[in-house]
C-alpha cells in the first residue's frame, strides 16, 4: 500500500517534472555545455589541462562541474515540490486524501531527484556525442569505458544531486517559499566559494577537501600532483580524503531530509488566529462622518518622485535578501583583505588599486543578483502583492514610478559598492595604511566597475517592463549575464560595441594613473549610457499601468505620453548613441585592425607557412646595434633610427639576407649596403634582399632602418599591452621591447605557434622546438635568438623632458635640446642582443658596492621596497663575484614599470625593468614571510652570470644553464641573509608547483637537462634539484663547479656551452658513487622520492635519556615524460631527524632540533634507533623536504612515549 | 455625472468582456450585479483608467476619461476587488503614501487628512500596525480609506463586502451610504442585498452587456405578480426546470423552494410572492442566458 502509493507519487512527480520547460531548457543547456566542451576550445567547463577530452580525469572534472552547476536546477525541481501545494493553494485538496505523508514526501522528493537526474544525464550523452565528432583530434580521445561514467556518477553526481536535493528541499520545506529557498541556496553558495578561496593555501587544502560539499575539492587534492598519464588512465581511488568527503556529505544530506521530513506538516496550519489580537473597535456613528475638502491645486511632482523613491530604496534595504547578500559581500571582501598573497604566501601593502581589484572578485556576483533579483522586485512588487490598482490609479505620472524605481536600483547598487568601499578603508586603516587614494576609489570602483552594473540595472528594468512574468525577467537577465558578458566573447565576438554594457580592455596601473585609457573608458560610457537613456524612455513609454496590456497596446498609448522633453531626451540621446558609436567604430575599425584572438592565431600561423623555409637558411648574424631612438608618450609612440652591422659568421657565402619587424611595427626606410630589394610582404614586414655581390665569411655589411610604431586610437580588445604582447606606450612609464621596431634577420621563431592541439587544428607539421641536447650543429646558436651571438651596443635615447629614460650601457652624456631630454648610452662590454627601453617621472636611489654603482628607479609612491632592492643587490654582487667570478659591469640598475605592461622582473645587461605589480609594493616586514623582493632582486643580478656572461647553446637543456643557475644563486644569497628555515618554506611552495604542474604538462616532462623551456621544470624543479644537491655536496664543492664552469664558458659562442657542459662540471667535484648517481637522478632523469614516517616511540631510559625509534617507508620512482612511473632501488643516505617541536611550525627554530643526521636508507620499511638527550615531540625522514618527495605531508610524526 | 458610452473590449483570448456599454452614472450609491464573469470588474477597472476601451467613450463632468487619464485620477477613489498589502508597512505609513502620490505634498495637510481618514474608519488606534497583521474587516475598511484620500468625486468600490462578516458589511455599508450623499459611487458587487440596502439606481450586467438598469423599486414594481414560489422535491427538479422558467432555487429547512416567473398563475399550487431584488436579477440572469444553466443561490 505504502509502496504503490510511493511510487505513483514518485512517478507522478517525475513526470510533472519532465513536463515542464524547466527540463527541457536545462536538459538542452547542460547537453550543449558538455558537447561544447568537448569539441571547442572556446567553452572550458572545467580545467582539464592538456589531458584527452574524455579522459577518466575530465570525465569527473566536468560532472563535477555540472552538478555544482546544477544545484539551482536540482533547487527547481526539488523545491518546487515542496511547495506547490501551498503556492497553489492546492494543499488542502491533497491533505484532505488518504495520502500518507511518508509516501507524499518521500515520493515527490524521489521524482524529482530523479527528474534532475535525468536532465543531468544529457551531460554524459553530450560528452559521449562530443567525442564522436569527425573534427575532433583522435590523439586526444580515450577509448569510450562505460566504468568510468558508472564510477562518476557512483562517486560524485548521485550524491552530490542528492545533497543538492536535499538541501533545496529542506530549505523549501521549512521556509515554504521559493524565494526564500532560493535565498537560502545563494547564502550557501557564496558561503561555500568564500570557504574554499580562503583555505586555498596548502596548510588548508585537507580542510577545503572536507568542507567542500561536492567533493570537488577532495578531488582536486587527491590527484593534484598526478600526471597526465595517470589523468588519462586512471580513476581516482575512494578512499582517504575523497571516501571521508562522500561519506560526511552523503550523512549530512541524509540528514536534510530527516529534518525536512520531522518539520514537514501534512496540513495547513497557517491563517486565522491574528484576528483576535485585534479587538474590533466600535465603527463611529456615520453622522459624525465628515470628509476634508480638496485642499491642493495642481500637484507638484517631484515630491512625489522623491515619496516613492523613498519608499522603493528602503523596501529594498530593509529587505533581508539584500541585507544578505550586502553582509556576504563585505565579509568575503574583508577576508580576501586579509589575506593579500601575491607570492610564497607573502602579502602586499593594501593599495588602493589593489583593494579595488580585489573587490571586483568578490563583489560582482553580489551585484548581478542585485541587479537581476531587484529589478524584478521593484518592478513587480505592487503586482505582486495585488496592490498596484491602489497605486496605479493615483493621478501621479508614469515617470514618477519609472524614476523612482530605477533611482531606487542604481542607489541599491551604489550603496553595495559603497559598502565595499567603506570595508577596504576600514581594511587599510586597521593595518595602519593611510594612503587612501579615495579620488581612485571613486573611478575606479563605484564609477568604472560600477557602471556595468548601473546599465544592467536599467536594463533590468527595462526587460521586466517588457515581459509579462517576472520569472521570464529574471530568465532574460540571466541569459544577459551568460551570453553577453562571458560566452560571446570566448565564441569570438569579442566587439564590445555590440555585448550591452561592456568596454574595450582599459589598463590602470599606480604609476601611469589612468593615462590615455581614460578616454576609452569614458567614450564606452557614453556609448552605452546613451543606449540606457534610451531604453529609460522606452521603459516610460511602454510602463505597465493597470492591468497587464500586450506591448502594441501600450506601444499605442506611449505615443501620447512621448512629450516633447521625451522626444527631446530621446533624440539627444540617440544621437549621442550614434555619434559615440561611430566614434568607438572608427578607432576600433578604422585607425586599428579589428582581430580578434582567432586572427591572431590564424596570423601567426600564416607567418610560419609562409616564412618557415627561412628558418634554416644561412644568414649573416648582428654584431653590432647603434640606435637613435625617440620616445613621444604624448602621443604614445616611437621613432628609431637605427644602424646595424652585419657580418657572415658562417661557412658559406651568402647571397640573399632576409629581414622582418614585428607585424605592428611601422617601416619607414630600410637600406641593406651593397643590396637591392628583391621583395616585400607587407603584412609582415618582411623584406628579401639580394646581395650585389655575396657576402663571404667573415665579412661583414650594414644595415639602416628607420621604423617607429605609434598607437594610434584604440581597439576593441587588448589595449592593455600585456595582453597583446607588445611595448607599453604609456604618459609614464614607456617601455619599449627591441622585438618590434628594431629588425631580425632571418626567421622569428617567437611567432611559432607551440601549442600541439592548436597546430594540428591549423594543420600546421608537429614542432620539433628544441634541437637533441646532442645535436651539436645547434650549438652555434644562442638560446636567446639565432640572428645575434655578443653584440656591441651604443644608443642614444630621447624622451619628455621631465621623464628620465634608460636603455643598458652607462650613460655617457645627457643634454636638453628644444624641450626634450636627450641620453647616449653606450656598452663597453660585448653583450646579449636584449635590450629595452624605458621612460617614466622617476625617483632614483643610489649606493655603491666596490666600486659599482647600485640604483634604483622607482615611481614616488612606491618607496616601500627600495632600500631592501639595493640591499640585495649589493650582497647578490659580494656572494657572486666572490663563489662564481667578477661582475663586469660597473653598474647595475633596478627599472621599475607600470603593472600594465606585466607582472614580472627581466634582466638586461646591468639593466633589470621590474614591474610595480611584484615586489615594490610586498609587505615583507613579518621575519616568518618570505622575502620575494630579495628573491627576485637575488635571481635577476645572478642572471648578470647566467644568462650575460654564460649563454647557452639553443637545444634542450638551455634554460638550465640560465634560470636553474639563477635559482640556485638567488637561494644561496636568501640563505645567508635569512637562514635556512626560510629556505624550507619557500622551497615547500617550489615542491608543490612542480608536483602540480608536472601535472598539467601538455606534451612530455623532460629530465632537467633536457628543460625545454618549462619553467615548473627550470625554476621549481631548478631549486629543488640544486638545494638538495648543495645538501649533499655542501656549497663549497658545487660554487667551485660553478666557477670554473662560468670561467670556461663565459662569452664563448661558437659553440655554445650546452647542460652537458654543466653536469660536466658538477660530476666533476662529485666524490663518491652515490654524488655521482644523485647528480644523474636529480638532473638526468625523472625521479621521485615517496619517503613517509610511519611511526616514532621514545621510551626514557635509566640515565634519564631516551631511546628513540623511527619507522620510515621509502621508495624511489621514476617516471618517464607522461608519468608513468616504475620502482628503483633505494640505498642513499637521507636527513632523519628528531625535534622537541614541529619544523612546521612558523617560529621553529634550530633549538628544537634535537638530532638531524643523514642515515642510509634502503627501500621499503625501516626502523632507526637514536638515543636522545632530550625528549622528542617530533621525528621523522627528510623532515626539511630537501629531496622531491611525492608528499611532503607524512614525512613528520608525533613520537609516543612508550612507558 | 459619469457618462460611458458604448465602450467594448475584447480581450486577446477572444472573450468579449465589454460589448457596447453604455450608462449614464448620476450622483448617488449605483449598484452594479452581475454573475462572476459578466464584466463587471472590467468595467470598473476600465472605469479607473487601469485598462483602455478598444472603443468607446467615457466622460466625467468635463473631463474625457481615456484621454485624460490623470485628471480623472485627481478626482478618483477605488478600491478594487482584491489587493494586498506589503509586508512590514504600517496603515499610517501606507496612507500617507499614497496621499503625497495623490499630491498632498504638505506634511501637515497630509497629516491631518490621514488621521482623519483613519478615525472614520476606526483604525486609528491600530494605524502604527503592519498591515499584513489586520483582519479581513480592517483592510477592507483600510481600502475605502484610501480610496477616500483626497475628497474624490468618483468612488469606485468593487466586491466591497466580499469576506466580511455581518456586523462589518454593515457598518461598511453606513460608511459607503454616507459617501453616497454628495459623490457618484459605483459598487461592483454580485450580492444582491448590498445593492437593495444602498443603491438609489443600479445595473445588471450579463455577458459584457448591460441587461437591465433603472431604479430597483421601480425594477421590483415591474415585476409585480409575475413570481411564483413552491416548495418541491428535490428529485423533481429537473422535471419543474422543464415545465416552468425557474429563476432560482432555494434550500430552506432541507426542502427545496423555487421561485418561477410567470405571467399567469402557474398550475400545481404555485403561490404568489412578494417581489424582491433578488427575483429581478435572477429573471434577468435567467432571461439572458443562452444555455440554461443552474443557478444556485444560498443565503
Amino acid at each position: 500500500m505504502l509502496a504503490s502509493m510511493f511510487r505513483k507519487v514518485a512517478s507522478f512527480e517525475c513526470r510533472y517534472q519532465m513536463g515542464s520547460p524547466v527540463f527541457l531548457v536545462m536538459a538542452v543547456l547542460f547537453f550543449l555545455l558538455a558537447f561544447g566542451n568537448v569539441v571547442s576550445s572556446n567553452v572550458q567547463i572545467a580545467a582539464i589541462g592538456n589531458v584527452n577530452v574524455n579522459s577518466p580525469d575530465a570525465i569527473v572534472q566536468v560532472h563535477v562541474v555540472m552538478s555544482i552547476i546544477a544545484l539551482f536546477i536540482a533547487t527547481a525541481f526539488l523545491a518546487n515540490p515542496a511547495i506547490r501545494d501551498f503556492e497553489h493553494r492546492s494543499a488542502e485538496l491533497l491533505f484532505a486524501t488518504q495520502l500518507t505523508k511518508p509516501a507524499y514526501l518521500l515520493g515527490r522528493f524521489s521524482g524529482g531527484y530523479l527528474a534532475a537526474l535525468l536532465a543531468f544525464s544529457t551531460v554524459s550523452i553530450g560528452m559521449v556525442m562530443g567525442t564522436q565528432m569527425p573534427a575532433l583530434d583522435p590523439a586526444r580521445i580515450n577509448d569510450f569505458q562505460l566504468s568510468h561514467y558508472v564510477y562518476t556518477y557512483a562517486v560524485f553526481v548521485l550524491p552530490n544531486l542528492f545533497f543538492s536535493g536535499a538541501l533545496a528541499f529542506a530549505l523549501a520545506t521549512m521556509s515554504r517559499s521559493l524565494m526564500w529557498t532560493y535565498v537560502g541556496i545563494v547564502v550557501f553558495v557564496l558561503l561555500q566559494s568564500m570557504t574554499q578561496s580562503l583555505l586555498d593555501q596548502p596548510e588548508w587544502r585537507q580542510v577545503a577537501a572536507w568542507l567542500d560539499p561536492f567533493g570537488s575539492a577532495a578531488y582536486t587534492e587527491t590527484v593534484r600532483y598526478w600526471t597526465a598519464f595517470e589523468r588519462n588512465t586512471q580513476l581516482a581511488p575512494l578512499n582517504g580524503l575523497l571516501l571521508q568527503n562522500r561519506l560526511l556529505w552523503l550523512a549530512v544530506s541524509s540528514l536534510l531530509l530527516m529534518v525536512s521530513y520531522v518539520s514537514f506538516q501534512l496540513q495547513l496550519n497557517r491563517g486565522s488566529g491574528r484576528e483576535q489580537q485585534l479587538a474590533m473597535p466600535k465603527a463611529r456613528p456615520p453622522e459624525q462622518v465628515h470628509l476634508e475638502s480638496r485642499a491642493h491645486g495642481e500637484p507638484q511632482v517631484w515630491p512625489q518622485f522623491f515619496a516613492q523613491l523613498r519608499f522603493e530604496v528602503k523596501s529594498a534595504i530593509l529587505s533581508t535578501p539584500f541585507l544578505i547578500v550586502l553582509i556576504l559581500a563585505v565579509i568575503s571582501t574583508w577576508f580576501a583583505f586579509l589575506n593579500l598573497d601575491q607570492f610564497f604566501g607573502t602579502p602586499v601593502y593594501p593599495l588602493t588599486r589593489v583593494m579595488a581589484n580585489i573587490m571586483q572578485g568578490t563583489f560582482t556576483l553580489s551585484l548581478l543578483i542585485v541587479v537581476i533579483y531587484y529589478g524584478a522586485e521593484m518592478v513587480w512588487r505592487d503586482r505582486q502583492y495585488s496592490f498596484q490598482e491602489i497605486i496605479d490609479v493615483t493621478p501621479a505620472p508614469n515617470w514618477v514610478f519609472v524614476g523612482a524605481k530605477t533611482t531606487a536600483l542604481l542607489l541599491v547598487v551604489f550603496l553595495l559598492l559603497l559598502a565595499g568601499v567603506i570595508t577596504a578603508v576600514i581594511a587599510q586603516l586597521s593595518q595602519n595604511y593611510y594612503t587612501l587614494e579615495l579620488k581612485l576609489y571613486v573611478t575606479r570602483y563605484l564609477l568604472d566597475y560600477g557602471r556595468l552594473f548601473y546599465f544592467a540595472a536599467i536594463l533590468s528594468i527595462f526587460i521586466q517592463n517588457m515581459v509579462r512574468n517576472k520569472f521570464l525577467g529574471m530568465g532574460f537577465m540571466v541569459i544577459y549575464v551568460v551570453v553577453m558578458l562571458f560566452a560571446m566573447r570566448s565564441l569570438g565576438f569579442e566587439d564590445p560595441l555590440y555585448r550591452f554594457g561592456t568596454r574595450a580592455d582599459v589598463a590602470y596601473s599606480d604609476m601611469n594613473g589612468w593615462g590615455h585609457f581614460a578616454a576609452i573608458a569614458i567614450w564606452y560610457a557614453v556609448y552605452w549610457g546613451s543606449a540606457c537613456i534610451l531604453m529609460y524612455i522606452a521603459t516610460y513609454l511602454l510602463w505597465q499601468r493597470g492591468t497587464l496590456q500586450l506591448l502594441e497596446l501600450r506601444a499605442r498609448g506611449a505615443m501620447q505620453r512621448f512629450g516633447l522633453l521625451a522626444q527631446i531626451s530621446a533624440v539627444l540621446a540617440l544621437l549621442t548613441f550614434i555619434g559615440s558609436g561611430i566614434y568607438i567604430f572608427y578607432n576600433t575599425r578604422i585607425l586599428n585592425t579589428y582581430i580578434t584572438a582567432e586572427d591572431i592565431t590564424a596570423l601567426r600561423v600564416r607567418y610560419e607557412q609562409r616564412f618557415i623555409d627561412k628558418a634554416d637558411v644561412a644568414q649573416p648574424r648582428i654584431a653590432a646595434i647603434s640606435t637613435q631612438v625617440d620616445l613621444y608618450p604624448d602621443t604614445l609612440s616611437y621613432q628609431v633610427h637605427g644602424r646595424y652591422r652585419l657580418e657572415n659568421r658562417s661557412e658559406a657565402a651568402i647571397d640573399r639576407v632576409y629581414i622582418g619587424f614585428h607585424p605592428i611595427a611601422e617601416v619607414s626606410t630600410l637600406a641593406l649596403e651593397d643590396a637591392s630589394l628583391s621583395s616585400r610582404d607587407d603584412e609582415f614586414n618582411y623584406f628579401e634582399f639580394t646581395l650585389n655581390q655575396a657576402l663571404e665569411p667573415g665579412e661583414s655589411l650594414q644595415l639602416q632602418f628607420h621604423s617607429g610604431r605609434r598607437q594610434e586610437g584604440f581597439r576593441h580588445a587588448r589595449n592593455n599591452p600585456s595582453t597583446l604582447g607588445v611595448s607599453a606606450l604609456l604618459d609614464n612609464g614607456t617601455f619599449v621591447f627591441n622585438n618590434e621596431a628594431f629588425p631580425y634577420i632571418g626567421f622569428n621563431k617567437t611567432l611559432i605557434i607551440d601549442d600541439p592541439y592548436t597546430r594540428r587544428s591549423h594543420g600546421l607539421p608537429e614542432l620539433n622546438r628544441y634541437a637533441d641536447l646532442e645535436d651539436e650543429s645547434a650549438y652555434g646558436n644562442s638560446y636567446l635568438r639565432q640572428d645575434s651571438d655578443w653584440i656591441e651596443f651604443d644608443t642614444t635615447v630621447s624622451t619628455r623632458a621631465d621623464q628620465i629614460a634608460i636603455a643598458p650601457g652607462y650613460l655617457e652624456r645627457e643634454w636638453e635640446t628644444e624641450g626634450r631630454r636627450y641620453f647616449h648610452y653606450r656598452m663597453d662590454a660585448p653583450m646579449q642582443n636584449l635590450f629595452a627601453y624605458l621612460s617614466a617621472r622617476y625617483e632614483r636611489v643610489h649606493t655603491r658596492w666596490n666600486e659599482i654603482d647600485i640604483e634604483v628607479f622607482y615611481h614616488a609612491d612606491h618607496e616601500y621596497n627600495v632600500g631592501k632592492m639595493l640591499q640585495a643587490v649589493q650582497q647578490s654582487l659580494a656572494y657572486y663575484s666572490e663563489h662564481f667570478g667578477p661582475y663586469q659591469y660597473r653598474q647595475m640598475r633596478i627599472i621599475e614599470f607600470p603593472v600594465v605592461a606585466g607582472k614580472f622582473a627581466v634582466a638586461f645587461p646591468n639593466t633589470v625593468p621590474w614591474s610595480e605589480g611584484i615586489g615594490f609594493i610586498a609587505d615583507v616586514e613579518s621575519p616568518t614571510d618570505v622575502d620575494y623582493v630579495f628573491y627576485v632582486g637575488a635571481h635577476e643580478v645572478a642572471h648578470q652570470w647566467w644568462g650575460h656572461q654564460v649563454s647557452s647553446a639553443n637545444v634542450q637543456g638551455q634554460t638550465l644553464l640560465i634560470e636553474t643557475l639563477a635559482q640556485y644563486s638567488a637561494l644561496m644569497v636568501m640563505e645567508e641573509a635569512y637562514g635556512p628555515h626560510l629556505m624550507r618554506r619557500f622551497l615547500k611552495y617550489e615542491l608543490d608547483q612542480y608536483l602540480s604542474n608536472r601535472g598539467k604538462e601538455s606534451e612530455e616532462e623532460l629530465p632537467l637537462y633536457r628543460v625545454e623551456n618549462q619553467p615548473y621544470i627550470h625554476y621549481r624543479k631548478g631549486s629543488l634539484a640544486m638545494y638538495a644537491l648543495k645538501d649533499y655536496l655542501g656549497a663549497e664543492r658545487i660554487n667551485q663547479a660553478l666557477r670554473a664552469f662560468a670561467t670556461q664558458y663565459a662569452y664563448q659562442s661558437d659553440p655554445y656551452p650546452t647542460a652537458n657542459d654543466l653536469l660536466a662540471e658538477l660530476k666533476a667535484v662529485a666524490e663518491t658513487e652515490e654524488e655521482t648517481q644523485l647528480i644523474e637522478d636529480l638532473f638526468e632523469r625523472i625521479v621521485l622520492w615517496d619517503l613517509e614516517a610511519i611511526d616514532a616511540t621514545a621510551q626514557l631510559r635509566g640515565d634519564g635519556r631516551y631511546d628513540v625509534s623511527i619507522t620510515v617507508r621509502a621508495e624511489k620512482l621514476e617516471s618517464n615524460g607522461i608519468g608513468h612511473e616504475t620502482t628503483l632501488d633505494l640505498y642513499m643516505p637521507i636527513d632523519l631527524g628528531v625535534f622537541t617541536a614541529n619544523p612546521d611550525d612558523q617560529y621553529f627554530s634550530d633549538r628544537q632540533v634535537i638530532s638531524l643526521q643523514k642515515e642510509i636508507v634502503e627501500g621499503g620499511q625501516s626502523t632507526f634507533h637514536f638515543t636522545t638527550d632530550r625528549q622528542p615531540r617530533f621525528a621523522g625522514i627528510d623532515p626539511y623536504n630537501k629531496l622531491i618527495d611525492r608528499n611532503a605531508e607524512d614525512n613528520l610524526v608525533p613520537v609516543r612515549l612508550i612507558q | 455625472m459619469l457618462t460611458i458610452d458604448k465602450i467594448s473590449k475584447t480581450y486577446s483570448n477572444g472573450v468579449k468582456a465589454l460589448n457596447e456599454v453604455s450608462l449614464s452614472i448620476p450622483v448617488g450609491m449605483y449598484g452594479l450585479l452581475g454573475p462572476n464573469g459578466a464584466g463587471k470588474s472590467s468595467l470598473m477597472r476600465t472605469l479607473a483608467t487601469l485598462q483602455q476601451p478598444d472603443s468607446g467613450k467615457i466622460s466625467f463632468g468635463d473631463i474625457n476619461v481615456l484621454k485624460q487619464s490623470d485628471a480623472l485620477r485627481r478626482q478618483l477613489g477605488y478600491l478594487p476587488q482584491d489587493f494586498g498589502v506589503y509586508p512590514r508597512v504600517s496603515a499610517d505609513e501606507m496612507l500617507n503614501h499614497i496621499a503625497m502620490l495623490k499630491g498632498f505634498n504638505k506634511r501637515s495637510e497630509r497629516k491631518a487628512l490621514v488621521d482623519d481618514l483613519l478615525q472614520q474608519t476606526n483604525l486609528y488606534q491600530h494605524r502604527k500596525k503592519a498591515l499584513s497583521s489586520y483582519s479581513g474587516g480592517m483592510r477592507q475598511r483600510f481600502g475605502i480609506a484610501q480610496a477616500l484620500i483626497g475628497d474624490p468625486q468618483l468612488v469606485i468600490v468593487d466586491e466591497p463586502t466580499a469576506g466580511l462578516d455581518p456586523e462589518e458589511r454593515n457598518r461598511f455599508h453606513n460608511l459607503l451610504a454616507d459617501i453616497g450623499e454628495r459623490k457618484v459611487v459605483i459598487l461592483s458587487t454580485h450580492i444582491v442585498e448590498d445593492v437593495a440596502d444602498l443603491c438609489s439606481r443600479m445595473a445588471i450586467m450579463i455577458q459584457g452587456r448591460i441587461a437591465l438598469e433603472g431604479r430597483p423599486a421601480n425594477l421590483m414594481a415591474a415585476m409585480i405578480n409575475k413570481i411564483w414560489a413552491k416548495t418541491v422535491p428535490k428529485a423533481a427538479l429537473a422535471e419543474y426546470r422543464q415545465q416552468f422558467q425557474v429563476i432560482s432555487t432555494h434550500l430552506f429547512a432541507g426542502q427545496m423552494r423555487i421561485h418561477v416567473l410567470s405571467e399567469d398563475p402557474p398550475e400545481g399550487g404555485f403561490e404568489r410572492v412578494g417581489v424582491g431584488l433578488e427575483d429581478v436579477y435572477f429573471s434577468t440572469v435567467v432571461r439572458n442566458k443562452p444555455v440554461h444553466t443552474q443557478q444556485t443561490q444560498t443565503l
